[in-house]
Order: structure tokens, then C-alpha cells, then sequence
């Protein structure tokens, strides 16, 4: 290949949209991304999706955030302001809000497109410059339920297979994920991987892509996932199809496990979950049956409020039948954001600290505080939905500090957050682009994006990645580690917290070895040195060893070694359809779009996908007197938005679809504030609308 | 899992039921066959008769009526045509060397073919009449001599069992008579040798090679001993499924070849054995075997590469044995006759074709001397003969009459038999023509798979063109042969240079 | 797994087992033309460019789809193959735009090919149009050589989605889409791993098109 336009420059780096990592070249004239091509080995192996290969047009955006921003004075407007005020301004205001209502009325948002080392920074932050253990980060609404789950029965929360496993698995189970959408050059390993001869099963209420080549498609009906798995794992034990070996060397919990599915037979699973029980049975005897079977699984499992149920069902299914531990069988949760499995891992969650130190542990606590120099709180954390809820109440959150996150898009019934963020007392919007949020914000501190600084990505399959910069940022704009460090040693200098010295550092390579020393176990065997050469899996915790690829080969990484068997049962929905509001709405991605729409709506995607489009089945649309194409409104109890129907046997009967990338119609303006108990993640995929002609 | 349906059956049990294919049918049938909508909108754009054209007068483009009027007869066609308002043409083949020049009516997805036609019988085409006699299958009196393979089979052998067959078959000395001319027995033993559950049996009755119309004879006239010796090969090698694939526009060897299947169905002769008749997708390509299978997948009848022979993965990627007719009618006579008395007849089929008395299918003994079948046939004056077809060579008279026309002889001098055509040419004919058409029947073939092939053969066509007009560029022609004969992917390409490399080795005359 | 000893242009390479004769050569070090292969994508043999001398084989055969054996005697040059390259590539380049094709231009130098000598060009295809039908990248199927790496690209060997489809034979064949419609309609998902695997500048991101153009398209 030659390219038309010989390249100043080509910066080898890491597509900064979905988990799956792709390792991309971007070609740079004059200081613009003409080109993207997918650099050979893993992850990517060569490809890419439309997203990282055609979407960087964001990078140039007029709505880049250039110059940080104050406002002065409450009900004035955002100024410009030099970065000294701006700082001096957050870390005055936190501290002094910290010191009147203690550190815990302090809520940090981290970001799940940040970098490794930012991460670690933003929970450095809370923990040791202001002393809460307030920090979390958008994984809260999308994988909280699978790392409550999987930490609890296994003892890590990572994808337990890696990407080159795909083609080893011999049957695999997709469910809830629309992966050639969502996770595109991993749907499209597992299309091939499927025309080569492995059994496909396909979970899901959609007619998702993947749907359309599996062998078998169970259509359940939304939310029933714990009726449809917990009888599977039930009728592998019930007919003897168990791998007893495995369970008697690694599960625990059988027997309580065992009482709580008594009912899930076939027949009775095929009532609730409407899948015949003959596709139930063939299902679960070719899973168990199979050399090396793997389930997959993203939001369609997640994002319910018995989110933890539907994971914990998974676990179940595979620990019964064996199919863990060894090549290409596992669980394999798939991560959305870019580095949303690095973001967890260096602990910007409110419960653990990096490397998934747990805050509970007394023990922990006092070896951060030595590392550190910096008294720990002993005060649990919430988490960010619990935070967003707690606005306004006695006792609750009165500050924010954001980083690359868009609560108004993103979290459930958006009237609701915008009441909330009316309420703060302080926000912090930091970013690299305006978005929803940000009009709210009292301080705005412009961000280098993924292509204008250093650091590390860890992928869906735990693989931790460099990225290097392409060009300068834009205007003022800093990277995210820098601005963090910044506050952190204003804010450090306010509170007495920790040494403010501690937060001066040189570049990500250097935060990146305090991370190494502060989970050695983890990483400790990665540097940035190594990086450079290739991608690192965790756990790896020597130089002189390669990162591990399949977790679980020598038992579970619980205190006992052993996996936990624990009931998991079916919820009814926070909100059943019913009356006025008949239909479930069920929200999500397409191919085209990123979440909250501020990356791929500022670049030629929005072209491909212009506007809303939501789903209705064929049924449905002649029992609404909707037609394809025409426009209709999408009514909750919370909201209505307008949206164009499309009319298509994608969705079933009772259920519409709405992608959640459009902020002028956003989805989240209709769905229900209704939370897992567990992980309090938000009820996304089943909400109670009506559909209107408009 | 059962195998899925074929996806051209399909296609044309569409086509004939509507006359034409819109998306939807290609979609449904694509589905239907298990095969992306992209590879059936592939095998449309690539099977000229999924291409709906309306009526075209189409005159038979083959080497024997280039050397003679081609010319006049196209110039004459297009005027009539143009005077009916019809779109004028050429097209390959059809197997009517012996009874051209030819002439195909085609309206839509079927055609009447007629032959011999001349100038005057255009004219009364184009005046609403018939342009000549009617040719759907080839007169009965076109097999000279009788024998063995031309007479009517009566009783069919039954299975001597897998070892004796293959060793019979070996020691008859059977080749393949395609024209590649590979011992049969090999061919057999690696089938039998794969351990697959599932086997196939094809018979290639693509026979598209210009000059040949033995297997076309045999499919019309005696297609009860071929689908006897596939049904043998196919319990030798273990297969349960033969599938005759017969040439597209074969629509009589079609027709009596699936009469003969269900009548040996009924009889019971089959015994389990799955048959099936399949419509050829009527180009040349198709009958290169790797092609075959290709197009019988559903696919584009491009060649694969080599290795795997379709011995290990053919079709379907399962062992396969694919078969000429003629070799397969063979197997049936060394079952029936024994080998040793079919070693002492080596009867041979010849297509014999141009200035003859009696064109036609000749049986005859193998190593018979070429003045031997010239003077049989009644040759007055042969100055040339393109051996094998348009994958043959110009062999010269007199000075090769003496050629025994066996396997291995010929091969000395660069020629062979091939599946055992004989156009002859006497000393009045344009051996330039004759090569002009085989460049340009290369040319039309070429899958368009590989380079070499696909760019050189329109290249050829041109040089030689430009040759019979005066531009004699030698250098070129020979920088094109070494380039089609050693880089091509398949024999297609490989052979496209021979005919016109031998006129101009050997006919100084011509070279000059 | 041991190693596999065969000799290529007369020095011992130990060859790693079932890599192609191309690998093989190419890890030793030396250099043999290709178009059609690709790493990522199934195409392979077409171009005929690889093609190497093998002792004991008639014919040469394609190094990119021929598997080392013990004991293979390879010659990658010869005057016969740098003849039968020079042809090809004269062909090639008479009949396609090749201009944004730095790796055939280099191609074309070393073998000494003179396009011109065949005339004009047969094939038609300088001819194709150009198509715009998308958002994210243009189709220049005058540069295309139908080495068909993207229709591997979009249907078996990486993506699944069988958009593209090769139409016609001979020196006329060509990329399409299926039933000939646009890209979108096609089901294309604009992966671009067409694009990526293009070696000839057929496919072509908007982007650079636009930076070729001084951003005035």
C-alpha cells in the first residue's frame, strides 16, 4: 500500500473507542489523521471497525475544550482563566468543602478513556489527597454487576480467556452483547471462528448480528437470563452431564446452589424464558459437552437490576460444567470502554484499591497509608450511582469532580440528574471535548485526548498497552495526569494529606512505577520499557515472565482456591410494561456511535448514523400504527423523546430498542432510575414506555 | 449434516419458472444453498445464462468454421440480424464441429441450435424460417464403425469389488480421457485411500473443449454405461453420491443423461447410491475439475490451487473422484469385458472433424497411425490437424501421418491426443483463421482468477490478430507464450499458447 | 517442532514447518514480487508474480501457496521467471492505473518492464469509475488489479460480511457489491479492512483523498 499523501509522520498507538484495543498506526500530515491502519499481532490481528478506522475525526473538532474555564461567581458565567487560577481555584473549593462537610460530601468520577496512570491518579486523589474513598467511574453502569459477581465467586473480574483463545473454543455462548456492533473485530473473530467450525449459541432477546450465523439462537424474553441459565446448569447436573470431577476439586456452595434451582427445570425455563426447552437442553448439553466452550457477554446481562443474578447464573453454568481453567473455556465479560478494565484495575472504583486491594481490609488500608504518607479513611466509598442519588439529601454529595464523564447522558432519567447537578455545590468538568455536562460545571479544565499524550490502555483480555502522542493538544489543553497532579498537590497542600512532593512527577512513566510498586502482584513486572516493545497481560509480576493468558488454570483466585456456587434467582423488572406504558424499552449501542455520542458525533460516523432510530417490532409497529421510517415519540413515566421508527424483526414483539448516542434524544431521558441492589448498576435494558405517532 | 442444496439447480429452477432473476430470487436462493448473497450474485454475474438478454442470433465460433467462412457467415448474420432488429453474436462450442457451421437462436434461457446453416439459410432466418436442420442431439449416423463404446449398452456389470475393479482398471491401463491422460487406477486408489465418511463421484461430461463431441455422443447415445462405471467408481472409492455434471448447453445429452439415471434408478441399479444430474454452468472453465466443483458448490467456476487434489478435498472439501464421461463408460467396459481383453482392443474415441468424407465418432484402436484415421475418415489432401481441441496443437502433414495416436507417442513432439479431437484442415484452408479463433476462444474463457491469464489471452487474441493483418510481432508472441504457459494458474492458460505456437514452429509458410 | 531444511537460491534455509515457500524466503532475506498475498486474507496464486523454480516440478509454482518440504530445491530468479514477471507486470501496469503503487513501480524497475511495448491497453479497465457512495472512503477501480485481497478482506478470511463481490471473467472481471448496490445497502460495515489490505491505492480513505487535494474536495 501507498498511501496518496506521504505521512510527516506515523505514530503507532491504541484506538481509543471500544475494549477490544486495537493497535493502530495513524498516518499525520500536517498535523491531521488521514489515515488509520491496524497493525498486525494481537490484539487486532490486522483489523479494525469503522469506529477507529474512520472516526477520529473528533480530534479536530471545534468543540475541543482549549482554555480552562471559571466561573467566578455562582449564577455567572464560565471565563476563560489561566490554568494557575483554575487549579487554585478546584483545589480551594474541594478543600474547603471537604473541611465543612467532610471529605465524603467529595465525589471523584474517573474515566474509563483515561489512561492507566490517570486513573490511578484520580483515586489517588480521593483517597490520599482528600481522604474519601468517593471515587468510581463509568464501569458503575455498564460491568459493575459482572465485577460484584465474578470478584465474589472467583476472585478476579478480568476476561478469563484471551482474544487469540477465540478460535480454541469449540462452542461459544453470546449473550446479551451485540458484538459485531459493539465489539466489532471481536464479533468478527467469532463469525469466522464459527465458519471454521465452532458451535455458536446466541443468548439474547434480539436478533443481534451474531444471531444471524449461530447454530442456535435462544430469543428469551428480556431479563429472564437467570431462569434460562440457572436451567441449563440444572439440567446438566439433573441428567448427570457435570463435570463432578471439577466441581468436587474446585466449586464450593453446591448444595445451597443446588436447592435454590429446584424449580428451574426445562419445561418450567421454557415458560418464563419463551425458549423451547428441546433449545435449552441442546444448549446446555453441547456447552458442557464441548472440549472448550467460552460464554461472552456485555450489557444485555449487565444492566439489570438483577444484574448480579444474571452474572452470577454464568458462573454457576460454567464452574458445573468445567469449562474453566483451560484454553479457550471461560467467562468473558466484554469491557466497553478502552480502558475500562484498566480503570478497575487501578482501583477507581469505591471498594478496592489498584490491583483490586480491598478497602474493607484494614490491612490494606495501612499499607496504603504508609505508601502514600497519607492517612486512609476507613469510611466505606459509595458508588457514583449511589453518589448522583445522594445529591441534595442530608449527609450527601455536595462536590463533583469529573473527568471524561457525561452524567447527563449517561445515567438513568436524565431530568433527574440535571435537577441533581443543579443542586452541587461544586463541579469540576474536565474533558476534552464540551459536552451535556459541562454547561452545569463551575471550573472546566481542557484535556488531552488519547492521541496528544503518553500512557497505558489495558484492554478487554487484560492486555496493557502504550499509547503515544501524535500531536500537541489543542490551545491550552493538558493530558489528564498532568491536571490531576496539579490538583492533587494543591489539594494535598490544603488538606495535610500526604506529602504534596508526592504528587510531582515527571510523565505517565513515572506514575506507572508507583503503580508497579503499589500492586507489585499485578504488575509489578510491567514497565513502560517492556511496553514498548509489546503488549503485557496482568497478572504479571516479574520482568523476566510474560503476562499470564488464561486466568484459573490452577485453581480460583478466592481465599479458598475454590469457586463459589451461589443461588442466583430471577427478578421481576424495577418497572413492568403495563398499561400506559406497554412496551419494555431497552437502550444500547449500534456500530456507528460511542456511547454518549461526543467522540462519534464529531466525526464522519455521524454521517453514517444522523439521528435516533429505534427499533419496534413488526407486531408492534401495526399495533401502534407506526411505519417504518416515520417519526414517533418514545413516552415513560419520566420523559418522551422523538425518534424515527424502524420497523424490523430485530427486536421482538414488546420490546423497543433505542440507541443512547444522541443527545437531543437521549434515551436516558426515559429510563427508570432503578438500581441492583449488589453493584447499583442502572435497570437500562427494561424500562416501561409507549410508542406514539408523532 | 445433509448437504445443502445446489445453488444453480436452484437459480435455474428460477429462472425457468420466471425468465429472469431479480435480487430477491438470487437472496432466497442463496439462502436456500447455504451461501452468502454475495457468492450467488458472484455465480449470476459469472454463468452467461443467469445474464437475461433477450434474443441474440449466436453463430458457433469454432476453430473448423474459422478456417473455412467464418467471416462471411458473421458479416452475413449481422446484416440479417440487423435488418430483424436482433442482437448478432458469436458463441464456443456446442460439440457441432462435425455437423457445422451451427447457428444457436437464443430467447432468454433457451435456445434452439441448428446445423449445418449457410449464408442462404440465415436469410430465411431472418425471413421468419428455419436457418437449417435442427441439431438438439447429434445424428445417430455420425458413429463410424460401431464398437464397443458405441453400441447401445445391454446389460450392465455388476461390482466386481473395490480391489479387482482398481486392479483391472490398472491393468487395462486405463488413463483419463479428458485429455490430461492420467492413469485412471491412481486416481481411484487416493479416493479410496481417504478415510471421510463422505465421498463424491463427479462425472465431468463438461465437455467444452473445441473439436470434441465423443463424451456429448456418449451422454445422447449411451449414457446408461457411463452412469454404469460411475456407479462401479463410486463403490471402488467408497463414495455415496455421484453427481453428473454435463455440460450447460447440452440441453439433449442433458435430458437422455437424467433419463438414464431415473431409469436406472427404478431399475434398482443404483442400490443406494445417490445420483443426481446437475446442468453445467456453460463455460469451458468449468470443465477444468477443479472448476467443476467449484461450480457445483455454487461458486464461480474459477480453478483452486493444487494441492489439495480433489482426491483429498474436493468437493465440499471431502474426497472426491472426479471422472470424464468416456473414462468413466471405459470403467464400465473393463468390468463387463475383463482388462485383458479390453487391453487387446484399446478402443479410443475420436472427434473427428473439417475436411473429412465422414466427420464424426470414431472408435478406434489406440496407437492407430494418424495417415491410418485420415484415410478412414476420408481425408483428401490434409495439410494440418489440430489435435486434442483448442487446447491442442497443429500437427503437419504428411510429415507426421505416421504418428501412432496413443497415449505417450505424441508426447515426443510436444502434442497429445488430449481427450482425442481431429480437426482436419486441407491445403485451401486459413490456418491463421484457425488460430485466430482459438486465441479468441482462450480470451472468452479466461476466468479472470489469475494474472498471466486473464491479461495475457486478450493480448494474445490481439497479436495474433494483428499477425493474419500484417503486424508480425514474434518477440511479443513469445514473451506471451512463456508467460501463459508457465505462469497460469490452471491448464486453461497453460495451453492457450499451443495451437498458435505450433502453426507458427512448424508451418514456416504461415510464420513468414 | 523441528525445523524444515530446504535450499533457496542455493543456501540451506531452515524453514519453520507448513510456512509458505514466500515465508520462508522472505525471513532468509530475499525479496519475491507478489500482489495478490496478503498475510490477513485467503487470496493466494493469483497473481503469479511468486512463482519460483522448484526442482523436480515442471512448471514453476507460486511461493506464496506452496508449503517448504525437506529437502526443496528453490530458485527464486531465473532469466525465464524474471521474463515471465516482466510480462505480468507489463500487463499489469498497461492495463491499470498504477500510479499510486510505490511497491510495483519498484516491481517494474527491477525486472526492466516496458508496458508500452503491448499496445494499447484491452482490458477496459482504466475506464471504471470512480465510486462515492459513503461517508468514509472512495473505490478508484481504475487502480484495481482484481487481486481480490478486499473481497477476502470483507467475506472469509477476516470480516464476515460479504458486501464485495467479484463479478464477471476474463479481462473484463471485477469488484462489485452485492446485487451491484451502494456500500450501505450492500450491508457493508465500513470496517475500512478492505482498505487496509488494498495494495494498490484502489480504496482510498476520504481523508487523504481530501489532504490530496490540498483539502479542497
Amino acid at each position: 500500500m501507498t498511501p496518496r499523501v506521504q505521512p510527516d509522520r506515523v505514530v503507532s498507538t491504541v484506538c481509543p473507542y471500544c475494549g477490544v484495543g486495537c493497535r493502530v498506526d495513524l498516518y499525520v500530515k500536517d498535523e491531521k489523521i488521514y489515515r488509520v491502519m491496524a497493525r498486525e499481532g494481537p490484539p487486532n490481528h490486522g483489523a479494525l471497525c469503522v469506529k477507529g478506522r474512520f472516526g477520529l475525526g473528533f480530534l479536530r473538532h471545534p468543540d475541543r475544550l482549549t482554555t480552562p474555564l471559571v466561573r467566578r461567581e455562582k449564577g455567572g458565567a464560565l471565563e476563560p482563566a489561566s490554568w494557575e487560577e483554575a487549579l487554585d481555584f478546584v483545589a480551594e473549593r474541594l478543600a474547603q468543602i471537604a473541611s465543612e462537610h467532610g471529605p465524603d460530601a467529595l465525589y471523584f468520577v474517573s474515566s474509563a478513556k483515561a489512561s492507566n496512570e490517570e486513573n490511578y491518579l484520580m483515586q489517588k486523589l480521593a483517597r490520599a489527597a482528600a481522604g474519601t474513598h468517593n471515587v468510581d467511574h463509568c464501569a458503575r453502569l455498564c460491568h459493575s454487576s459482572s465485577t460484584a459477581a465474578l470478584s465474589r465467586a472467583l476472585g478476579s473480574a478480568a476476561m478469563s480467556n484471551t482474544i487469540e483463545e477465540i478460535p480454541l473454543s469449540s462452542v461459544i455462548v453470546v449473550t446479551g452483547s451485540n458484538t459485531v456492533e459493539t465489539h466489532p473485530v471481536i464479533g468478527a473473530m467469532i463469525k469466522k471462528a464459527t465458519r471454521n467450525g465452532t458451535f455458536l449459541i446466541v443468548a439474547d432477546p434480539r436478533r443481534v448480528g451474531l444471531a444471524e450465523v449461530a447454530h442456535l439462537w435462544l430469543r428469551l424474553r428480556p431479563g429472564t437470563d437467570p431462569v434460562l441459565f440457572g436451567a441449563m446448569a440444572r439440567h446438566l447436573v439433573a441428567s448427570g452431564r457435570y463435570d463432578t470431577g471439577f466441581v468436587a476439586r474446585y466449586a464450593e456452595g453446591f448444595e445451597e446452589w443446588w436447592e435454590s434451582v429446584q424449580d428451574y427445570t426445562l419445561e418450567y425455563a421454557g415458560q418464563v424464558t419463551g425458549v423451547p426447552a428441546g433449545k435449552i437442553q441442546e444448549a446446555a448439553e453441547r456447552y458442557a459437552a464441548a472440549s472448550a466452550a467460552a460464554i461472552y457477554w456485555a450489557m444485555g446481562i449487565t444492566q439489570h437490576n438483577h444484574g448480579t443474578e444474571n452474572v452470577q447464573a454464568l458462573v454457576n453454568l460454567a464452574v458445573l460444567a468445567g469449562q474453566l481453567g483451560k484454553p479457550g473455556a471461560g467467562l468473558n465479560p466484554l469491557r466497553g470502554q478502552n480502558n475500562v478494565q484498566g480503570a478497575g484495575d487501578m482501583g477507581a472504583l469505591p471498594n478496592v484499591y489498584p490491583g483490586y486491594q480491598p478497602t474493607a481490609d484494614a490491612a490494606v488500608r495501612r499499607r496504603w497509608a504508609e505508601f502514600w504518607g497519607a492517612p486512609q479513611p476507613e469510611n466505606p466509598g459509595v458508588t457514583m450511582t449511589e453518589a448522583f442519588e445522594s445529591i441534595g439529601r442530608p449527609g450527601g454529595v455536595r462536590a463533583v469532580y469529573l473527568m471524561g464523564e457525561d452524567p447527563i447522558t449517561s445515567e438513568p432519567y436524565q431530568d433527574h440528574v440535571r435537577a441533581a447537578l443543579e443542586e452541587l455545590d461544586f463541579l469540576v468538568v474536565q474533558d476534552i471535548l464540551k459536552n451535556e455536562t459541562y454547561p452545569y460545571a463551575d471550573v472546566v479544565l481542557p484535556a488531552a485526548s488519547f492521541a496528544e499524550k503518553h500512557g497505558t490502555f489495558t484492554n478487554t483480555d487484560r492486555r496493557v498497552q502504550l499509547i503515544r502522542p501524535v500531536f500537541k493538544a489543542p490551545g491550552e489543553a493538558e493530558p489528564d495526569w498532568w491536571i490531576l497532579s496539579e490538583v492533587g498537590r494543591r489539594l494535598s497542600r490544603l488538606t495535610g494529606r500526604g506529602d504534596p512532593e508526592g504528587w510531582e512527577y515527571t510523565g505517565p512513566d513515572e506514575v506507572w512505577e508507583e503503580v508497579r510498586r503499589g500492586a507489585p502482584n499485578l504488575f509489578g513486572g510491567i514497565s513502560h520499557a517492556r511496553l514498548e516493545r509489546e503488549g503485557l497481560r496482568w497478572p504479571c509480576a516479574s520482568e523476566d515472565v510474560p503476562g499470564v493468558s488464561v486466568l484459573f488454570t490452577g485453581g480460583f483466585y478466592t481465599p479458598s482456591k475454590k469457586a463459589r456456587l451461589l443461588p442466583a434467582r430471577w427478578r421481576p423488572p424495577a418497572e413492568e410494561p403495563s398499561g400506559e406504558f406497554p412496551l419494555i424499552l431497552s437502550t444500547g449501542r449500534v456500530l456507528y456511535h460511542w456511547h454518549g455520542g461526543v467522540l462519534s458525533r464529531r466525526s464522519a460516523l455521524r454521517e453514517a448514523y444522523p439521528e435516533l432510530k429505534v427499533e419496534v417490532s413488526p407486531a408492534d409497529a401495526a399495533r401502534y400504527g407506526v411505519r417504518d421510517g416515520q417519526k414517533v415519540w418514545l413516552v415513560s413515566r419520566r420523559g418522551r423523546i422523538q425518534a424515527t421508527a424502524w420497523v424490523t424483526d430485530r427486536t421482538p414483539e414488546g420490546v423497543v430498542f433505542a440507541p443512547i448516542h444522541f443527545a437531543e434524544q437521549p434515551a436516558n431521558r426515559l429510563t427508570k432510575n432503578a438500581y441492583d441492589p449488589t453493584s447499583k448498576i442502572p435497570s437500562y435494558k427494561q424500562s416501561a414506555v409507549r410508542l406514539e405517532p408523532a | 449434516m445433509n448437504r445443502r442444496s445446489l445453488l444453480l439447480p436452484l437459480l435455474d429452477e428460477v429462472l425457468e419458472r420466471r425468465g429472469g432473476l431479480e435480487p430477491a430470487d438470487v437472496e432466497g436462493t442463496a439462502r436456500a444453498a447455504g451461501l452468502p448473497p454475495a457468492v450467488a450474485w458472484e455465480a449470476v454475474r459469472f454463468y452467461p445464462r443467469y445474464q437475461a438478454r433477450g434474443v441474440r442470433w449466436l453463430l458457433v465460433d469454432e476453430p473448423v468454421v474459422r478456417g473455412r467462412n467464418f467471416e462471411k457467415l458473421l458479416d452475413a448474420l449481422e446484416r440479417a440480424a440487423g435488418r430483424a432488429g436482433v442482437e448478432p453474436g458469436t458463441v464456443f462450442g456446442y460439440g457441432l464441429e462435425a455437423v457445422g457451421p451451427a447457428l444457436v437462436v437464443e430467447d432468454g434461457p433457451s435456445r434452439r441450435v441448428y446445423a449445418p446453416v449457410d449464408a442462404a439459410g440465415i436469410e430465411r432466418l431472418a425471413a421468419g424460417g428455419e436457418p437449417g436442420p435442427e441439431a438438439e442431439l447429434l445424428p445417430r449416423e455420425l458413429a463410424r464403425g460401431g464398437g464397443w463404446l458405441l453400441e447401445e449398452a445391454g446389460k450392465l456389470p455388476a461390482f466386481p469389488g473395490a480391489d479387482e475393479l482398481i486392479s483391472a482398471v490398472r491393468e487395462a491401463g486405463l488413463r483419463g480421457l479428458g485429455g490430461a491422460l492420467f492413469p485412471t487406477w491412481r486416481k481411484l486408489e487416493a479416493v479410496r485411500a481417504q478415510a471421510s465418511e463422505v465421498k463424491y463421484v463427479v462425472v465431468n461430461g463438461d465437455e467444452s473443449e473445441p473439436g470434441n463431441f465423443k463424451d456429448r455422443w456418449l451422454m445422447e447415445r449411451n449414457p446408461r454405461l457411463v452412469w454404469a462405471g460411475a456407479a462401479l467408481a463410486a463403490r471402488a472409492v467408497g463414495a455415496g453420491e455421484v453427481i453428473f455434471y454435463v455440460r450447460g448447453e447440452y440441453d439433449g445429452a442433458l435430458a437422455r443423461v437424467e433419463a438414464a439415471r431415473a431409469g436406472l434408478e427404478k431399475e434398482g441399479y443404483f442400490d443406494g447410491l445417490k445420483t443426481q444430474t446437475f446442468r453445467g454452468g456453460g463455460l469451458y472453465i468449468c470443465g477444468e475439475e477443479s472448476a467443476l466443483l467449484e461450480s457445483i458448490e455454487g461458486k464461480r467456476a474459477e480453478p483452486r490451487l493444487k494441492p489439495p487434489y480433489p482426491a483429498e478435498a474436493g468437493l465440499f472439501g471431502r474426497p472426491t473422484l472426479v471422472q470424464n464421461v468416456e473414462t468413466l463408460a471405459h470403467i464400465a467396459l473393463i468390468a463387463a469385458r475383463g482388462a485383458a481383453a479390453y487391453r487387446e482392443r484399446a478402443p479410443k474415441l475420436f472427434s473427428i472433424s473439417g475436411d473429412v468424407e465422414l466427420p464424426g465418432v470414431y472408435e478406434l484402436p489406440l496407437g492407430t497411425p494418424l495417415d491410418r484415421v485420415l484415410e478412414l475418415a476420408g481425408a483428401k489432401k490434409p495439410r494440418a490437424v489440430l489435435m486434442g481441441g483448442a487446447a491442442g496443437t497443429f500437427v503437419k502433414l504428411p510429415e507426421s501421418a505416421g504418428l501412432p495416436l496413443d497415449y505417450d507417442a505424441p508426447r515426443a513432439g510436444g502434442d497429445s491426443i488430449g481427450p482425442g479431437a481431429l480437426m482436419v484442415f486441407d491445403e485451401t484452408r486459413d490456418l491463421w483463421a484457425a488460430a485466430e479463433g482459438v486465441a479468441a476462444f482462450f480470451a472468452h474463457e479466461s476466468c479472470g482468477k489469475c494474472f498471466p491469464c486473464s491479461l495475457g489471452t486478450p493480448h494474445l487474441q490481439a497479436l495474433v490478430w494483428r499477425w493474419r493483418r500484417g503486424e508480425r510481432r514474434r518477440e511479443l508472441l513469445e514473451k506471451l507464450f512463456l508467460a501463459l504457459e508457465q505462469g497460469s494458474l490452471c491448464g486453461l492458460g497453460q495451453a492457450a499458447p499451443w495451437a498458435v505456437r505450433s502453426l507458427l514452429e512448424r508451418f514456416e509458410e504461415v510464420a513468414r | 517442532m523441528s525445523r524444515v531444511p530446504v535450499v533457496i537460491n542455493g543456501v540451506l534455509v531452515e524453514a519453520e514447518p507448513g510456512e509458505t515457500i514466500l515465508n520462508a524466503a522472505r525471513r532468509a532475506g530475499v525479496e519475491i514480487p507478489t500482489i495478490c498475498h496478503h498475510e490477513r486474507t485467503g487470496t493466494k496464486g493469483l497473481c503469479r508474480l511468486c512463482v519460483v523454480e522448484m526442482a523436480g516440478r515442471g512448471r514453476p509454482e507460486p511461493a506464496c501457496a506452496t508449503e517448504v518440504a525437506a529437502g526443496m530445491v528453490v530458485n527464486t530468479e531465473s532469466e525465464e521467471l524474471a521474463a515471465l514477471r516482466r510480462t505480468v507486470l507489463e500487463l499489469v501496469a498497461l492495463e491499470t492505473n498504477v500510479e499510486h503503487d510505490d511497491g510495483l513501480a519498484g516491481w517494474l524497475e527491477k525486472y526492466g518492464a516496458d508496458p508500452a511495448r503491448w499496445g494499447e491497453p484491452l482490458a477496459g479497465r482504466r475506464a471504471r469509475q470512480t465510486i462515492r457512495d459513503n461517508a468514509f472512503y472512495l473505490r478508484e477501480y481504475d487502480k484495481c488489479y482484481n487481486c481480490r485481497r478486499c473481497l477476502d478482506a470483507c467475506g472469509e478470511g477476516i470480516q464476515g460480511v460479504w458486501a464485495l463481490a467479484f463479478a464477471g471473467r476474463g479481462a473484463e472481471a471485477g469488484v462489485t457489491t452485492v446485487f451491484d448496490l451502494t456500500l450501505a445497502e450492500a450491508g457493508c460495515v465500513f470496517c475500512g479492512n478492505c482498505v487496509q489490505v488494498c495494495p494498490t491505492g484502489a480504496l482510498v480513505p476520504l481523508e487523504e483523498i481530501s489532504l490530496a487535494a490540498g483539502g479542497l474536495l
